[in-house]
């Protein structure tokens, strides 16, 4: 019998498969896909908005605060920074991820409270949802990306908590940071077409 | 066609004044730049994807039948 006959016999075991992308990141990309085009179409009414206004921002309205801003873009970025420590850290034993999580979560909760603290400020100058189209594709974008804050702030909470105990799996965890990663990298870009 | 017949593209409805220049060069990009961000975002997958799949089969010993 050769060994041709044999592996006919006893055919080697199917090959292992080997998943390319955990389905965690799969389904968080597919997400943020969706996510990016939303955007997408703030921005390009924004735009063509901005173009055919013939001044922009309309004038006799507060002005944005630039410069808190841009220290609050800091306070994100950096969380983003603590993050991606996060995940290196998770890497060599998920409690050594904990003080770096920990600071990527404070640093967010800070971005948002921050905010809030900024459109209490603009609210407080006259500055309403119905003051122009400036003040309304302001309040949608710069507020649609908040709740997207809050809301990866509330599912990083609850996975901080899966830290603690042991149980966050690494591609959760994965999918997570991607997510921080996505509304940390679009804010910049909203804040340049919409403060700048 | 976009790029060829953009004036005759700008003629319609919503486009308050085709000869406002500044108006006219936002609505082309903002079409051109939501035309291609799907594809871009398709592609990047597909580039992920098969770089994955390469530094795989790189790693993989070879086929008994080979």
């Amino acid at each position: 019998m050769t060994e041709r006959d044999l592996r006919l016999i006893h055919p080697s075991p199917p090959p292992e498969r080997r998943q390319i992308v955990p389905s965690a990141v799969l389904g968080t990309t597919i997400f943020i896909g969706t996510e990016v085009m939303l955007f997408a179409g703030f921005i390009s009414a924004y735009s063509i908005s901005a173009a055919a206004a013939p001044m922009w921002p309309p004038p006799n309205q507060p002005r944005l605060p630039l410069e808190m801003t841009a220290i609050n873009t800091t306070a994100l970025v950096l969380s983003a920074v603590a993050m991606w420590w996060a995940g290196r850290q998770f890497a060599q034993g998920p409690a050594k991820a904990r003080l770096a999580y920990l600071a990527a979560l404070a640093l967010g909760t800070f971005f948002v409270v921050f905010q809030g603290f900024e459109w209490y400020r603009l609210l407080a100058e006259g500055l309403g949802l119905t003051t122009s189209t400036h003040a309304s594709f302001f309040y949608l974008i710069v507020g649609m990306h908040a709740l997207h804050v809050i809301g990866a702030l509330g599912a990083m909470f609850a996975l901080f908590r899966a830290l603690g105990r042991g149980t966050l799996s690494p591609d959760v965890f994965a999918a997570a940071r991607l997510y921080w990663y996505f509304v940390v990298g679009l804010w910049p870009i909203l804040y340049w077409r919409v403060y700048l | 066609m976009i790029a060829v017949v953009a004036s005759t593209l700008l003629a319609c409805a919503v486009c308050f004044d085709p000869a406002d220049q500044a108006f006219s060069r936002a609505l082309l990009g903002m079409s051109v730049f939501l035309s291609l961000l799907p594809l871009g975002m398709l592609g990047g997958g597909a580039w992920y994807v098969v770089r994955k799949v390469r530094a795989l089969e790189s790693h993989l010993p070879p086929h008994p039948d080979a």
